[in-house]
């Protein structure tokens, strides 16, 4: 397994006191597999993407990511699960302004030391973004961010991927042909793929599917 | 740390040229302004050093009369006799011509090495210096001065103080008329074993320790003082720019910091290379910014040497010399100053938890509560400034009156300008205006630093302004009074001085000798000067403390006037006795102004003057006349005595002389007022800049409502205005309250003397004006942007792209 989540429970403090956002929440994730988590606003699928990927952490349960328990990690040892064992994909792209798509892209990899020009090249064509590697992501329109920011996240060849609704800002057809070129180059390169979605057409088109109620996974 | 995530991090500024533009610019003009001054005292005090060093020998032990009078040579020959190595110096002022030379008169065989400041140590030095008409040994500057105004052969030594003379101590007693009196003796270091005490020997003479700070050191400390607090102000201004900048690329990088984390850049990484980008830059900065302060130290030294020759006599050389610690100095400052306006964007990034939300915030926005602190903090400096006006008596408590004035005034700025802007929201009836307001208020915390910093630099020119102009009035003024005799005479010798004495009676309708000795008062080195009783003095002279029997009192010796620096010191009040070199006492009967004097003076009756000093040189005289019979007495007296023109001044050559040294001294205050002013309108340019990076999601929502881009861009030339105007008023009284402080504290503890408070209201709208066209460039180019804002741009608002 990639990815094991067991007995998860996360809380935060709020003005009218602890809200609990995950109840104790368990799943499993195989090698080169994609997941699809759903459930409606509130339920708790970004809390549970963000401690998956090691940015949060968790009041209690554990967290093994290639058999590894995160959940143990100081902040030093979480920045270093993040670069070269995770890779994230935001909503809103987060790619860095000041450097290049071509830099954009190689950005994680170089930084996790898992830079292959030939995978790149790759994943340039595949993702359809050769033409934009000059310009700033100022310069791109939506979908060309996201497609710039998925090259980044796999051009780092991480075992697993997590991506927080990555298509939410998109129209429908562009949707579709990310998350077709995304499942595309995870599966060809053994990644596991966690998504986060809201969208029921686009979560069956993964291998399989929770959905999260109120902080618990729905039966 | 990883280089790849620096390099990104470093890549912003690649990408916004102009922002890092801002920084360095910001550093460096911070740094150029304070090593600049610093570079300049350093300079100033060195030359103080050498000059102590060279003139008064004082590195070795002195014999000085405890009366402040001569020393007896006698005295000196007794020392020897009980064995004291010991050499005798006779020093005093000596006219060449025009030219004032300090003499310095040596004995070179008994002079200590260690004290040689020349060398004539050779047989045929010795000889040209010590046989014959003796020899002059002086600086290149000085030999010019002197070129055929003495028939004493002149030699050039590196190294010596300008306006100063060695010469051999036969030939100093003969020209300052001393009979053998001694000014002081050295003392040197080496002596023999078991010799008999010099108290027992001399019980006359006290002994002053080797190595004391200078005199001219102590007097120019105020002056020093008062070029750091302006180098400290501009460097104060200089960071605010620095804030701005770093804290623009702060929330310029919110998203990136929260991207590289979320890659697994830890935030000690993180951190760490954000202290090293701040360093680099720093440093790199802090060079330029040494640089441009050697090229601005070397710029006004020359105006500082004018200053510290007319108000302190000290001379100091026009040129700069490189140090190499003003580099580490000014590097460390630039440092120290550029990690200190980067803290607190530092510690955030410390404390942004790793999930913050990416967009811009509105920077550096501040609570009522921070406004009410601000406000707070900013009453209780006005306080203590109130509370040391009361109970400080020192430079430095005057100098802490004007930095609690300063800042509390500074702080107090952006909440009043809060409270008009809540007033005015609440009164406006029309939407926009209400939205004006509004959105001010909004502005605000981004742009207070700004304002801070053009409140401390319009203050800091309209205060010093006040003051130098008051000063100037004044003086000229004083000028006028003291300066009542329409033509002045310097005879080359005693023997041609006895027969001007005798012609003027028949050329002039009053002859005013001015005759002057020096000698030491409460254990200062003053001029004591002799006048006739004449109605001139009567009539003319300024005192501010008198009665009507006070020059009845001078003239019959019985009665001294001493100047205000004097009375001032507390050391005496009108009524009491004052003691005076060789042992005489007479009554304080008047104080009378004497501005640009650094020390102490009195004045007695003529005739006491010649009675107490009779070897009082007699050369120099004052003439009444008509102004219009002015042009035929100085040929009539050129005619008959052959006097060069140098040695017959009238009074408008001399009025003009003295108000040429007035200006070029408070030029340097000028220079430093421009340069502030520039930093404060920098600061204000790069605070609008960085707003207007962080205003497009304001602005786009009134835009999409229906206002047009050029609409906008007005609205913020209006808002920038509004606030300058409003800093402006409010910089007038600071300023006031400034050159009061100036004038009825520093002034007073710097130089010993009191000036009136004289408005200039012109001088505040001529620099009203100049402030005007500083606030209009430095918005110039936000709003080009703003104007030029594609719409796409304000779309991208609305799709949450941004």
């Amino acid at each position: 397994m990639i990815l094991s989540l067991s007995d998860i429970k996360k809380s935060y403090q709020t003005a009218e006191g602890r809200i609990p956002v995950l109840r104790g929440v368990s799943f499993v994730l195989a090698k080169g597999e994609s997941l699809a988590l759903t459930g409606e606003s509130g339920s708790g699928k970004s809390t549970l993407l963000h401690l998956a990927g090691g940015l949060d952490k968790p009041d209690s349960g554990t967290i093994l990511v290639n058999g590894r328990d995160i959940t143990k990690l100081d902040d030093v040892g979480r920045a270093e699960f993040r670069r070269t064992d995770v890779g994230v994909i935001f909503q809103q792209f987060n790619l860095i302004p000041s450097l290049d798509v071509r830099a954009n892209v190689s950005f994680h990899a170089k930084l996790a030391r898992r830079f292959d020009p030939l995978w790149e090249g790759e994943l340039v064509e595949a993702l359809g973004i050769g033409q934009l590697l000059r310009r700033y992501p100022e310069q791109l329109s939506g979908g060309q961010q996201q497609r710039v920011a998925i090259g980044r996240t796999l051009a780092a060849r991480p075992p697993l991927v997590l991506a927080d609704e990555p298509t939410g800002n998109l129209d429908e057809s562009t949707a579709d042909a990310v998350l077709e070129i995304m499942l595309r180059l995870t599966r060809s390169a053994g990644i596991a793929l966690l998504l986060v979605t809201h969208s029921n057409r686009l979560a069956d088109r993964l291998d399989h599917r929770i959905t999260l109620t109120s902080g618990k996974v729905a039966a | 740390m990883s280089w790849i995530a620096f390099w990104a991090l470093l890549s912003h500024w690649r990408y916004r040229p102009l922002q890092l533009a801002t920084l360095i610019v910001g550093v460096a003009l911070a740094t150029a302004l304070w090593s600049g001054v610093q570079a300049i005292n350093a300079e100033a005090r060195a030359s103080y050093g050498r000059a102590a060093a060279v003139l008064e020998q004082n590195q070795l032990e002195q014999l000085v009369a405890k009366d402040g009078g001569r020393i007896l040579a006698h005295t000196y020959v007794k020392l020897r006799r009980a064995g004291w190595n010991v050499s005798p110096v006779i020093e005093g002022d000596h006219r060449f011509g025009q030219s004032r030379v300090r003499l310095i008169g040596i004995d070179p065989l008994s002079m200590p090495s260690e004290a040689q400041a020349v060398s004539v140590s050779s047989a045929p030095d010795l000889v040209d210096f010590v046989g014959g008409p003796g020899q002059l040994i002086v600086s290149a500057a000085t030999a010019a001065r002197l070129k055929e105004a003495t028939s004493i052969p002149v030699r050039i030594a590196a190294d010596l103080p300008d306006g100063a003379a060695f010469i051999d101590i036969g030939a100093a007693d003969r020209l300052l008329n001393r009979n053998g009196e001694l000014s002081r003796i050295v003392v040197a270091r080496s002596q023999r074993p078991g010799l008999e005490p010099i108290g027992a020997i001399a019980p006359e003479l006290a002994l002053k320790d080797a190595g004391e700070q200078p005199n001219v050191a102590r007097l120019t400390d105020s002056f020093h003082l008062n070029l750091t607090a302006f180098g400290f102000l501009a460097f104060v201004v200089g960071l605010f720019i620095v804030y701005s900048a770093t804290g623009l690329a702060f929330e310029q990088r919110r998203g990136t910091f929260r991207t590289l984390r979320s890659l697994g850049v830890s935030l000690h990484s993180l951190t760490a290379m954000l202290l090293v980008e701040t360093i680099f830059f720093a440093l790199i900065s802090g060079a330029i910014g040494v640089i441009l302060g050697y090229f601005v130290a070397s710029a006004l030294l020359p105006g500082v040497a004018a200053t510290l020759r007319g108000l302190y006599g000290a001379s100091v050389p026009g040129a700069l010399s490189f140090r190499p610690e003003w580099w580490l100095a000014g590097l460390a400052i630039a440092l120290i100053g550029t990690v200190l306006s980067s803290a607190q964007h530092l510690w955030r990034v410390w404390k942004m938890p790793i999930l913050a939300a990416a967009q811009h915030r509105a920077w550096a926005m501040t609570s009522m509560k921070g406004l009410i602190g601000q406000a707070s903090i900013g009453a209780i400096l006005l306080l203590a400034s109130c509370l040391l006006i009361v109970v400080g008596k020192s430079l430095y408590a005057g100098f802490a009156v004007l930095a609690t004035l300063l800042m509390g005034t500074a702080l107090i700025l952006p909440p009043m300008l809060a409270v008009v802007m809540a007033m005015g929201k609440k009164r406006s009836n029309h939407v926009l205006i209400h939205w004006f307001w509004a959105d001010t208020s909004q502005q605000l915390p981004g742009l207070s630093l700004a304002l801070m910093a053009l409140l401390l630099a319009l203050s800091a020119n309209i205060g010093v302004g006040t003051m130098v102009s008051s000063f100037r009035q004044t003086f000229l003024g004083w000028l006028d009074q003291r300066l009542a005799a329409e033509v002045y005479v310097t005879a080359r010798d005693e023997h041609e001085a006895e027969r001007l004495r005798q012609w003027f009676p028949d050329h002039a309708k009053a002859t005013l000798p001015i005759w002057s000795t020096e000698g030491e008062v409460f254990g200062q080195q003053m001029q004591i000067y002799g006048v006739a009783d004449d109605a001139t003095y009567r009539d003319h002279w300024p005192l501010i403390l008198g009665s009507p029997t006070t020059w009845d009192a001078v003239a019959s010796g019985r009665g001294a006037l001493i100047n205000e620096q004097l009375w001032r010191a507390g050391k005496l009040s009108l009524g009491g006795q004052i003691e005076l070199p060789g042992g005489w006492e007479a009554r304080v009967v008047g104080v009378f102004s004497d501005y640009g004097n650094p020390s102490g003076q009195v004045i007695i009756g003529l005739d006491a003057l010649v009675r107490h000093y009779p070897d009082v040189p007699k050369l120099r005289y004052g003439l009444r006349m008509e102004p219009d019979q002015v042009p035929s007495f100085r040929r009539r007296l050129a005619e008959k005595f052959g006097l060069p023109e140098n040695n017959i001044i009238d009074q408008a050559s001399l009025k003009q002389q003295s108000t040429a040294i007035f200006e070029q001294t408070f030029a340097v205050t000028g220079t430093l007022n421009v340069l502030t002013l520039a930093v404060a309108g920098f600061a204000m340019f790069s605070s609008l800049l960085t707003l207007s990076s962080l205003r497009l999601p304001q602005l786009a929502p009134v835009w999409a409502m229906g206002l047009r881009r050029r609409d906008l861009a007005l609205v913020e030339v209006v808002r920038t205005l509004a606030l300058w105007l409003a800093t402006f008023i409010a910089s007038v009284p600071v300023g006031l309250a400034l050159a009061w402080v100036l004038l009825a504290i520093i002034n007073v503890e710097a130089f010993g003397w009191r000036l009136p408070i004289i408005l200039f209201p012109l001088d505040w709208l001529r620099l009203g004006v100049v402030a005007l066209v500083a606030a209009i460039i430095s918005v110039a180019v936000p709003i080009r942007r703003l104007a030029r804002t594609e719409s796409g741009d304000l779309l991208k608002v609305f799709a949450n792209e941004r």
